[in-house]
């Protein structure tokens, strides 16, 4: 009878193997131990009453290394790349790919020499982010909480929150130019998908339609082949990277702050930080979370020199300044020819739509992390009203002040950045001061010469920014007025 | 007298203390930098931290009380005010670090500072004993587990009382810091966790003083708080956290994955292993391994002995080999190679998936003795649904199943192998993860036996774990990480 009893097993399951597959190396002595363990007769004080009835509860998902590998192909792409990527790469939102547009289409070459200087900078601040998450296992709005007391904290949040709400509203500006690109006027284009985002975040789906942004995003891989096809000067696009030239008008001091700003955004080192932290990454991971920043902040970057040379070679030479999303575009003719503004209106679209769902989310998670708010999605709206109000907030607002009527979308993403990079030393001396704190960091600490470098970059971005206020809103207020 | 520090008795409701006469209550944020006065009210320091004892001898207090104070010599930062200079300064030295003063050299509290019996200090650097906590330091504007509502809490501030014990049952019967009557006894009643704590922090003393009718005030009595780690690497608050033990299994892993990485060891730590065991298994598999790796390894160890052995296979899947061999190397050997034996199956396959822990009894037994058989057993599993029927004792071949009810209600008199349901559907361990999932939807199982070559049971794979392989992967992301 038990040879029968077989029979239906082996034409379910296939041909009876041995137990253990082949080609698991190393284990087939584990496996001669285990088979002499006697098997049904398992001893242990296993008998606590609630050991019963906690094997029923509802257990909290498990993710497995199966689960991410049968994910769709981009997932796994990014579970590989890490944190690191994913936070530079956000770098090249809308806002950013207008402010490169706009630095190649007015300046030509001449800022790329900054653009190599502001890549140092973004891996030293990225890189030191990521050492205290990994260190301190807190994400960055906690550790000024617990650290620095309520008024720093207050302070930290309300320039994050302006930074941030800036940059919703520049999500908001690239889908409204994207859909204009189309014909979709924006009183149209951007309460819908405002509506869109909100729903789909607060109803959970967001995860699901993220792919689809992403891959859109992919339409800016035209403009490394469009860059190589304008055929530039590459002898002037050197010279551009190796020689720096300071210039004291106006629209070049600008177009500098925002250039640090989109590059270098306040919202990155929180991104980077927590995301360090959810993956509970630890110390002894920690050069590859140096080398996916590294790695991370090159790539970005090289993407957004590829956009301001491919518009130098285009509208610089042809005395085109950048004024809306049609005029940009151009840039991408080298490649698409015709289809420049469709290409170009998909990437901006994607790109403003993947931002758009997942700042204001981010943002009122990190403020109310630090206020000590419940901050949950899995929390209803009456249990979390902060959280929800702070999200909702950021989206309605930033959709409502890009519908005000007859503003200059596009220079509104550029000035956005001007915010981001104004804001950016308030940041960076925070991150700074809690980075070489010994009682956080141990022997984390940073370097001198980390420390050097990290501090020329909050003292330069500080002084520009400065300047630049002085140069734009100061002197011609007292009836001063640099060349422009 | 003790306006601005103290609060009006009014607005504070304080339940369940009617142990306590209470005379004042203090709000530890604004007792911090109060200046310490002697006899001739000139200070010679600051405030900078108050010591409580919240444990002893491993018993939670239920108002723990402040047996000393850590002072912070000279002015807020900068050079000692003048005053400090001269004759009172001789023992605290001016701009020293801070030290650590006993309770009992407090004479009186009041807003204009805190009178000294004595400016005679112990100079050695302070060390915590065991159950101590400075509140400044590891509670206020820390992270904290409210175990009333079984989630992770900011406290704003931190409620202090005068008061003196009430006789009756649960009367404080701590040794107050001071064998002298004079001195006042502090106590800490609870947390402040609202936003109104907040705003009072935020203002300007002066105008948060007006505004104090107004807030809404949220105390969480210290019965219900734990307290974690500090931010600093390598201390780590001795406490024995007894209170947790309060908590559900799921809840306790829900509080693991909120509070930051330091918090969720020392909570796991603080539980015996059976609770422990139970915490992680409702961890997801990730955390589960970050939690396992930072460990010592053999706290890691005994807890993966507790766990079913197929989700401590899971979670040393997520680890380097390197790390999981070192645990396994740690745990008992027949545990170890339990685990082990599991961890050779392939991913995706039945053997990944299964669990060691199942009944399974021979085919002559009478149904008498088979529920004999089951009462003797040192332990069964936490799912017993199915019995399995085997030709001979041991390493015998899988013949037949029968469910414990069937057991239950047959005649004692009767073989099992007489009422079993034979031929049971059976896969192997290489059988596809999705193939038993399809298998045990299909013929609707709790449970399905896996056998070997031989026909030798060798594992089940419960309905829970097969449901992980098949549920839509936006079900598991019902607890979205936010970035990662």
């Amino acid at each position: 009878m038990a040879d029968e009893q077989r029979g239906p097993a082996e034409s379910r399951a296939g041909p009876v193997q041995q137990a253990s597959p082949a080609g698991v190396p190393g284990h087939s002595a584990a496996e001669e131990v285990a088979a002499r363990v006697p098997r049904p007769a398992r001893i242990g004080p296993k008998h606590l009453p609630w050991r019963v009835a906690g094997r029923g509860v509802p257990r909290l998902p498990r993710v497995r290394v199966r689960d991410v590998l049968q994910r769709p192909g981009w997932m796994l792409y990014l579970s590989l790349l890490g944190p690191g990527l994913i936070a530079a790469n956000a770098g090249n939102d809308a806002g950013g790919i207008a402010t490169y547009a706009s630095v190649g289409a007015s300046f030509g070459y001449s800022l790329l020499w900054a653009l190599a200087l502001i890549t140092v900078s973004l891996i030293v601040v990225q890189e030191m982010v990521a050492r205290m998450g990994v260190v301190t296992g807190k994400g960055l709005s906690d550790l000024i909480r617990e650290n620095l007391g309520v008024r720093w904290t207050a302070f930290a949040m309300l320039a994050l929150f302006v930074a941030n709400a800036s940059t919703v509203t520049s999500e908001f500006a690239g889908i409204a130019a994207a859909g204009e690109l189309f014909g979709i006027p924006k009183y149209v284009s951007v309460p819908l998908m405002a509506a869109a985002v909100w729903w789909l975040v607060v109803k959970g789906s967001y995860r699901r339609v993220e792919r689809i942004f992403l891959l859109m995003t992919l339409a800016f891989f035209a403009y490394p082949a469009s860059a190589f096809l304008a055929r530039p000067d590459w002898r002037e696009v050197v010279h551009g990277f190796i020689r720096p030239q300071i210039r004291l008008d106006t629209e070049y001091l600008v177009m500098f702050v925002a250039l640090v700003g989109t590059t270098i955004t306040p919202y990155m080192q929180v991104f980077q930080q927590t995301s360090v932290v959810e993956k509970g990454l630890r110390v002894a991971e920690y050069r590859y979370v140096r080398l996916d920043t590294i790695t991370g902040s090159l790539l970005s970057n090289l993407v957004a020199a590829f956009i301001i040379i491919a518009t130098a070679a285009t509208l610089y030479k042809e005395g085109v300044k950048v004024e809306d999303a049609a005029s940009a575009a151009r840039a991408l003719a080298p490649l698409a020819g015709e289809y420049a503004g469709v290409l170009f209106g998909i990437g901006l679209f994607g790109a403003s739509m993947l931002a758009a769902g997942v700042l204001p989310l981010a943002t009122a998670y990190s403020i109310s992390e630090a206020f000590g708010w419940e901050h949950s999605l899995t929390r209803e709206w009456r249990e979390a009203p902060a959280f929800y109000s702070l999200f909702t907030l950021l989206i309605v607002g930033g959709a409502a002040i890009t519908l005000i009527p007859g503003l200059p979308l596009f220079r509104l993403l550029v000035l956005v950045q001007v915010i981001n990079g104004v804001l950016l030393p308030v940041l960076l001396f925070i991150i700074l001061r809690l980075v070489n704190d010994p009682e956080l960091m141990g022997e984390h600490v940073n370097t001198p010469l980390y420390n050097l470098l990290a501090w020329a970059t909050a003292l330069f971005v500080a002084t520009l920014s400065v300047v630049m206020v002085l140069a734009t809103v100061v002197l011609p207020a007292v009836g001063i007025s640099l060349a422009s | 007298m003790h306006e601005g520090v103290s609060q009006p008795a009014q607005p504070l409701i304080l339940e369940g203390a009617p142990e306590l006469r209470i005379h004042e209550r203090y709000l530890l944020s604004r007792l911090i930098g109060l200046p310490l006065l002697d006899q001739d009210g000139d200070a010679v320091g600051y405030l900078s931290d108050l010591i409580a004892r919240i444990e002893i001898e491993g018993h939670p207090q239920r108002y723990p009380h402040v047996t000393g104070l850590v002072v912070r010599p000279g002015g807020r930062g900068g050079p000692p005010p003048e005053r400090l200079t001269g004759r009172q300064m001789r023992r605290p030295p001016p701009g020293g670090h801070a030290f650590f003063a006993r309770w009992n050299v407090v004479a009186r509290l009041d807003e204009s500072g805190i009178t000294l019996r004595s400016t005679r200090f112990d100079l050695r650097p302070f060390r915590r004993r065991e159950g101590e906590v400075l509140l400044a330091k590891d509670v206020l504007d820390k992270q904290l587990v409210d175990l009333r509502g079984r989630r992770v809490v900011r406290a704003n501030d931190v409620i202090l009382a005068a008061g003196e014990p009430l006789p009756g049952p649960g009367a404080m019967t701590a040794p107050v810091g001071s064998p002298d009557a004079v001195t006042p006894t502090i106590v800490v009643l609870g947390v402040d966790v609202s936003t109104g704590a907040l705003l009072a922090r935020l203002l300007p003393a002066a105008l948060a003083r007006r505004i104090e009718p107004w807030l809404h005030r949220r105390l969480i009595p210290w019965d219900d708080i734990e307290v974690f780690t500090t931010d600093a690497p390598g201390v780590r608050l001795r406490l024995k956290h007894e209170k947790l033990r309060r908590l559900h299994p799921a809840d306790l892993a829900a509080l693991v994955q909120q509070l930051p990485r330091s918090g969720g060891a020392e909570l796991l730590a603080a539980l015996d292993e059976p609770l422990a065991a139970d915490t992680v298994e409702a961890l997801d598999a990730p955390a589960q391994a970050a939690l396992l790796a930072d460990m010592p390894p053999a706290q890691a160890a005994d807890i993966l002995e507790e766990m079913a052995p197929d989700e401590a296979a899971d979670a040393l899947a997520q680890l380097s080999p390197a790390e999981a061999d070192k645990l396994l190397g740690e745990m008992e050997a027949p545990e170890a190679a339990e685990v082990q034996s599991l961890l050779t199956y392939q991913e995706g396959t039945a053997g990944a998936i299964m669990t060691t822990e199942y009944v399974a009894l021979p085919r002559d037994l009478t149904a008498a003795q088979a529920l004999e058989r089951l009462r003797s057993m040192d332990w069964l599993p936490d799912l017993l649904y199915y019995i399995y029927v085997l030709d001979k004792e041991p390493d015998g071949r899988l013949v037949g199943v029968l469910t414990l009810r069937e057991l239950i209600r047959a005649h004692p008199d009767v073989r099992i192998e007489e009422i079993m349901r034979p031929e049971p559907v059976t896969v192997t361990a290489e059988t596809p993860a999705e193939e038993v999932a399809r298998l045990i939807a299909h013929y609707d199982l709790v449970a399905l036996p896996v056998v070997d070559a031989d026909g030798r049971l060798i594992g089940v794979v419960t309905v829970d774990d097969a449901m992980d392989v098949i549920l839509p992967p936006e079900w598991k992301r019902r607890l979205p990480r936010l970035f990662s």
